[in-house]
């Protein structure tokens, strides 16, 4: 390859490196807080390695120096802690997350044209003496130094006398520029067991004018004595499984064994190459029949030249089954040249979220012509082509489902990220909390994964900072010591639903109100509800800490968080329990493309639920007339009684309303209230395009959506429908009035009425 | 006149490729013809993988020439790689150890 398409090569792919870089970095993290649990843990620290190998290996490739440079350290102490040399605790917990850190930084600065300078070196070199300093005390301990391997006898191919693994590994090429070193793994096997004799393959060196040192031709074939098992030794070299050829025959396996083996294996085609692979005969010994072979050939003519399977059969022992086995195997693969299986690890493929996007953005297009192709169907009254049109349309709502599908991520990822930020901020803070997760496989949009991060970075920094006591308030409150900190996440109808509860503090109304008071957020002479209470704090310019700390005091208000959360289409809400603590429900749609909708119209407009929120529709009743000023009234739904709202008042629409119109049942956090339209249209694959910024300002729409015949919709958002429909007149400028729907729409029982 | 070649304290993947020239030199130059050619390894602090293989190249390259390399005075760390890779036999025997 030459120079320049490497350069390309390289700046194509450095993106890619850091995604997947970071990716590593992030497991470390979780893995050092998780072993900080269970110290003990050696699959763990394993784990922990291979990590850390991964990074320092692809940052190579990079000739990102400096990563690969401190990786190292990094590494030398996790090997340490491997080996069992020196064991974990909290402040080597410290160390290596700060580490982490420093490594997160340089893969982030590897991103940035370098420009020579290198403003973390004094931090990185006093890491790299701390993480010295870490590894030395065994060095120190005689009692914990390494112990040397008993030198293993290296001439003892003659006799048979020990039943032993025979391990045979062929290092991939990519081994050492993948950070990985051979020699660390034989020197693991041999802690597993006894290596009763080692021998490497000197024909697979080249020589040294020949050498690419950076290139591993190492191949090696060790026979293992020891109460081992096949994982274990296979788990010695998980580090280099992809790229390593690697052989363990068991102890006395029989040949039925062999011939599974065999069986199981990729098509190879020379008979010798499959049974040293399946591990049937050493290499040794096929080199010894090979000669033989060709010491016979020399002596006599082509026909009467022993066969390789016999030879083996005569000098190695191999059971006729096995050859039998191998030779069936060979002729295979002879008779089906190159088809080999595909790859197991071609499984997951990585794509530009950008294409992605581009993928789904046309699906929204073709959601749309295909509803307007159907509209044309039914308004031309041909009811073939309506029909085409249906499973045309079915065929895309199953696309959609599964494109968007592709988009969703499990929340667990961003929770647990937290705990860093739980366990370095409860540290910083003197208090005790313990961190719990909930529901992390739940899935949602991965463009909503990333938006919703900051703010729960905020409200979970709140709650440490604001919401849970030091433990000697804690204990004083008549509390356990330790606060309780829980991130849950389930879905809810068509959304997410994620709560951040503490057992803390909770929060204080008599506080709040004075603040709000002096902020004049409220009248002085206004007291509200506990409800109206709570969702002050989210109001632009409110913050009720006595100090500003460095933590959450940072010029982010929860109104922002609030903004923030609401921009994607979702909705937040606090309750809280004086002296008990504090949770912040937080809602979100499932996806911010695609829903299926409910159509609705009144007048000439038309508008859509998102179908997830409509429990039940009441088709064609006489027209209520009994509305108060606001559009709202109450009906009687199978003996319970049902706050609704007009849309025509709520928005002052044109057109008289006609003699008969409908409701649309709509349940929104735990409230379930009307919605009086004209039509009902039916249900509707609705694409969601956000409001123009002249309609930002509307409320209870969350945005629009286009229709097959180039109408535009607007889309509610139910949540905030209610809470419009249920605000106090005053505040929504539609003159005075005062009839009993907020009031009904709070204290409406839950469980009334039934779903369709 | 064959000289030893001195083996330098560090022979890992970070220096392979700068030692690979300096003993393709000592190949040409200092090496020698006589049966067994000598590396000291005493002053070995650190050897991995890849440092192993550069020795068992430069193993390679003298059996071409129909010479083998002895390692004198191999430092412990030295040893036990190259007892770990089955390459022992590049090492000097211990009296009364067969090779």
């Amino acid at each position: 390859m030459s120079a320049r398409s490497d350069s390309d090569f390289i700046a194509e792919s450095l993106p890619i490196f850091i995604g997947e870089a970071q990716e590593q970095i992030e497991s470390i993290e979780q893995l050092l807080l998780r072993l900080e649990d269970d110290p003990a843990n050696h699959e763990l620290l394993d784990a922990l390695f291979r990590c850390a190998h991964t990074v320092k290996g692809s940052a190579g490739i990079f000739g990102l120096h400096r990563v690969v440079a401190f990786t190292h350290h990094v590494e030398s102490l996790l090997d340490r802690l491997r080996e069992g040399h020196l064991a974990f605790d909290a402040a080597l917990g410290t160390l290596l997350l700060n580490c982490n850190d420093e490594i997160r930084a340089l893969v982030a600065a590897a991103g940035q044209p370098d420009d020579g300078d290198d403003p973390r070196a004094a931090q990185r070199a006093s890491l790299i003496d701390e993480l010295g300093a870490a590894c030395e005390p065994a060095v120190a301990d005689p009692r914990a130094a390494p112990v040397l391997p008993t030198p293993a006898p290296l001439t003892d191919v003659g006799g048979e006398p020990q039943r032993a693994w025979v391990v045979s590994a062929r290092f991939g090429a990519e081994t050492f520029r993948n950070g990985m070193d051979p020699l660390a793994i034989l020197a693991y096997l041999d802690k597993l067991g006894t290596v009763l004799s080692v021998a490497h393959d000197r024909a697979a060196v080249p020589l040294l004018d020949q050498l690419d040192p950076e290139t591993c031709h190492l191949d090696v074939e060790l026979r293992l004595q020891g109460d081992v098992t096949r994982e274990q030794i296979e788990a010695a070299f998980s580090f280099v499984r992809d790229d390593c050829q690697l052989r363990v025959l068991e102890p006395g396996a029989t040949p039925q064994d062999i011939v599974r083996l065999i069986e199981a294996r990729p098509d190879q085609p020379r008979l010798g190459d499959i049974l040293v692979d399946v591990g049937a005969i050493s290499k040794a010994q096929l080199g010894l029949a090979l000669k033989a072979q060709a010491a016979a050939a020399a002596r006599a003519a082509a026909e009467q030249v022993p066969r390789l399977g016999e030879m083996l059969q005569a000098t190695a022992g191999v059971s006729p089954h096995v050859v039998a086995a191998a030779l069936e195997k060979q002729q295979k693969s002879r008779t089906h040249p190159g088809a080999g299986p595909v790859a197991e690890d071609q499984r997951f493929i990585r794509v530009q979220a950008d294409r992605l996007d581009a993928v789904i953005n046309l699906l929204g297009e073709l959601v749309i012509a295909s509803a307007g192709a159907s509209m044309l169907a039914q308004q031309t009254r041909q009811r073939a082509l309506a029909k085409a049109n249906q499973s045309v349309g079915r065929l895309i709502e199953e696309i959609r489902n599964s494109t968007l599908q592709l988009r969703m991520v499990p929340i667990g990822e961003t929770f647990s990220r937290f705990r860093r930020v739980v366990r370095d901020t409860a540290a910083e803070l003197g208090k005790d909390v313990v961190l719990e997760l909930q529901g992390g496989e739940t899935e949602l949009d991965k463009s909503v994964v990333e938006r919703i991060a900051d703010p729960l970075m905020h409200l979970v920094r709140n709650a440490l900072d604001h919401g849970l006591e030091r433990p000697d308030e804690r204990l004083a409150a008549g509390k356990s010591g330790q606060g309780r900190l829980l991130l849950s996440a389930c879905h809810e109808g068509g959304n997410i639903l994620i709560r951040i509860t503490d057992d803390g503090r909770g929060i204080r109304r008599d506080k709040v109100l004075q603040r709000a008071h002096e902020r004049g957020l409220v009248p002085r002479d206004v007291v509200p509800s506990d409800a109206e209470i709570h969702k002050l704090i989210f109001e632009a310019g409110f913050s009720t800490a006595e100090q500003v700390t460095n933590l959450s005091g940072r010029g982010v208000g929860m109104d922002v968080v609030r903004r923030n959360i609401e921009s994607l289409r979702g909705s937040i809400e606090l309750t809280s329990q004086p002296g008990q603590g504090c949770c912040i429900a937080i809602r979100l749609p499932l996806t911010l493309a695609i829903i299926d909708g409910f159509l609705v119209g009144v007048g000439s407009s038309k508008f859509i639920f998102p179908l997830d929120t409509v429990v039940e529709v009441i088709d064609s009743r006489p027209t209520t007339t009994s509305l108060d000023v606001r559009g709202c009234c109450v009906i009687e739904l199978r003996g319970q009684v049902l706050p609704v709202v007009s849309l025509r008042e709520l928005y002052s629409l044109d057109g008289e309303a006609p003699e008969r119109s409908s409701v649309v049942v709509v349940q929104a956090g735990g409230q379930r209230y009307g919605v009086i339209v004209d039509q009902l249209l039916g249900q509707h694959q609705t694409v969601i395009k956000p409001l123009g910024r002249l309609f930002r300002s509307l409320r209870g729409m969350s945005g629009s959506s286009i229709l097959g015949n180039g109408e535009v919709a607007l889309i509610f958002d139910a949540a905030s429908l209610s809470q419009m429909a249920s605000a106090p007149p005053g505040t929504r400028q539609r003159g005075a009035g005062d009839a009993g729907l907020p009031q009904n729409l709070h204290e409406q029982p839950q469980s009334e009425g039934q779903t369709t | 006149m064959a000289h030893s070649l001195a083996l330098p304290p560090e022979i890992t993947i970070y220096v392979a490729a700068e030692l690979r020239g300096p003993w393709l030199d000592w190949l040409e130059r200092e090496a020698g013809n006589e049966a067994e050619a000598e590396a000291d390894g005493q002053a070995v602090e650190e050897i991995d993988g890849a440092g192993l293989q550069c020795l068992l190249a430069l193993a390679r390259s003298l059996e071409a020439r129909q010479q083998s390399l002895r390692i004198r005075h191999p430092s412990e760390v030295l040893r036990e790689a190259c007892v770990r890779l089955g390459a022992a036999h590049l090492l000097e025997q211990p009296q009364g150890a067969d090779a």
